[in-house]
Order: C-alpha cells, then structure tokens, then sequence
C-alpha cells in the first residue's frame, strides 16, 4: 500500500494519509457538487489501510472550515468505520477549530457525543 | 422576497453583502464565499454568525445547483438556475434567501419537510438531525431532507413559500434567519 493525497481546491480539502505514521489529515473546505464521487476513494482507501495496518495507534486530524450536509454524513461515515475497527486498533481524532468559531466547534461536540467509544479530541489551533 | 421587496429592504436600513441572480455553479459559489470573506464586507459580525451564513449559503446554493428546474417533466433536465441574496435587516438579523423554480412534486415534498421543522424546538431539531445524518448510511444520497436540518440548525426561523407558475412548477422561496 502506498501513501494516498490529495490537492486542496477551493470546495474540496486536502487529504494526507501516510501509512507509515499513521497519520491522515484532512484540512480545508468541504463542499464538493458530489460528495460521494469525493469520499468514495478515500473510504476505500481507508478501509484497506485499517485492515492491512500493524501500527498501534492511527490519528486523524480534521480541519474542516466550511462544508455542506452531505460533507456532514461522510464524515459520520468514516467515524462509523474508525469504530467498527476499533476493537482490533487504536485511534486518536483531534478535530481542529480555530478559537474563534464556535460553529465548528459545536459540530465536533456533536460527532464527539456520537462516537463515545472513539478517542475524540477538540483541539483548539495553535 | 420580490424585487420590489429588496428595494424597500434596502431603503428600510438593510444591508445586501451579495445578491447573484443566474446561473450557479460550484466555483461560483466559491467565489461569493471568498468575497464576503473580504474583511471589510463582514466586519464587526461575529464569527458564529459568519460560519452559520456560509453553511446555509453553500446549502441553497447547491439546492439550487442540482434541483432547480425550468422545464417540467424530465427528471435530467436540471437547469441551476435562481436567485441567493445574503443580507442584514433593520433589526440587525442576518438572514440568506433563496428563489428557484421547483416542480410541484418537489414542493409538496419541500413542504412537508419545512412544516415538520418548524413545529420542533431547537433541541429536537439539533436530534433529528443527528437522526438523520446516522440513517443515511447506504442510503441514497438524494432525499432525507438532511440539508434542510443543516439550515434550520443555524437558523432562528424559516419561512418560505411557492408560487404557483403553472400546474407542473412554481417559485420556490427560502429565507433562513440566522441564529
């Protein structure tokens, strides 16, 4: 398996996974016109790192400013796959806000209190 | 909200930040966003308010991107076209309005959905949400009314109507409050 990237444009983020670390960042807008065309790969991708992985501990960090409604539900689709793998691995999720908004906040309040058994970390940037 | 009404809106102490009425299209949508970003265009409004603004912007921006349509009948025949104003009343609320041309189908549908929300408390609107947003695994991408939420979660009312163009379509009205 190889590390997998993508560029950031205007309404899709930037998507880092390297599998070496296992670390995956995913930074910026969130808006594409089709989502799933968007995530698709990405959840592939995930899906066949988290099964072929031996790395004790895989951290996500997610940074996400502006984002529409079916952005929203890829991500509760990703967080539902962190969590049907979490009985063989370990993750850590620090979802990134910038001090001053509240609003992405409040929305990580809400994937936080969704997936108890996740290690799901809202951290303010530095 | 009429021509006529966005007249006296700004005559009445109101504040347009960006009107566009046409065609749209994601790197359009782009480019509203990053000129309101502007600072001078939005300052003084708290963050909060700001993010809330361009999440519903995105939200009846794409609405309009993939449902409007000018000819009735044909499922395919999508033509993104229609009307987002994002402005300030005189009693300071924000608010992002949107104008589109829907079939009556969809409006009965676009009714139900906006009924139901407007009967829910702020908590129960935030629950079903989250409700809609875990069902919609495997399911179609299409339908759930999830983007509506998306809206009515960051916004202090809804109000909304349909005017009726002839027996297939009509003129769909959004405007959010926001929160």
């Amino acid at each position: 398996m190889e590390n997998f990237t993508i560029k950031e444009t205007k309404y899709t983020p930037e998507v880092n996974l390297d599998i070496q670390t296992g670390i995956l960042s995913i930074k910026g807008n969130s808006y594409p016109e089709n989502t799933l065309e968007f995530y698709d790969p990405i959840l592939n991708v995930l899906e066949k790192f988290f099964d072929e992985t031996t790395l004790d501990l895989i951290v996500l960090n997610i940074e996400i400013l502006y984002f529409n409604s079916s952005s929203s539900r890829v991500f509760f689709e990703i967080f539902d796959l962190l969590e049907d793998h979490s009985e063989r691995l370990n993750f850590a999720i620090n979802w990134i806000y910038e001090s001053d908004n509240e609003g992405i906040l409040e929305i990580g309040e809400d994937f936080k209190e969704d997936f108890e058994k996740l290690n799901f970390y809202l951290a303010v940037k530095e | 909200m009429a021509t006529k009404e966005i007249k006296m809106l700004i005559n009445d102490g109101g504040i347009i930040f960006m009107a566009h009425i046409g065609f749209m299209s994601q790197s359009l949508l782009a480019g509203m966003i990053e000129s309101l970003k502007k600072k001078e265009t939005l300052e003084g409004i708290p963050s909060k308010i700001s993010h809330s603004m361009f999440i519903i912007l995105i939200e009846m921006t794409q609405n309009i991107i993939k449902y409007s349509k000018i000819e009735p009948v044909d499922k395919n025949n999508i033509n993104s076209n229609g009307l987002i104003l994002v402005g300030r009343d005189k009693k300071n609320n924000y608010f992002v309005h949107s104008q589109n041309i829907v079939t009556f189908k969809d409006s009965i549908k676009i009714t139900k959905i906006i009924d139901e929300m407007n009967t829910l408390t702020e908590n129960q609107i935030k629950q079903k949400y989250r409700e809609l947003r875990r069902s919609a695994i495997n399911a179609h991408p299409r339908g759930a009314g999830i983007g509506f939420y998306e809206i009515a979660k960051r916004a202090s009312s809804i109000e909304y109507d349909f005017i009726e163009i002839d027996s297939e379509r009509c003129n769909f009205n959004l405007t959010a409050n926001i929160k």
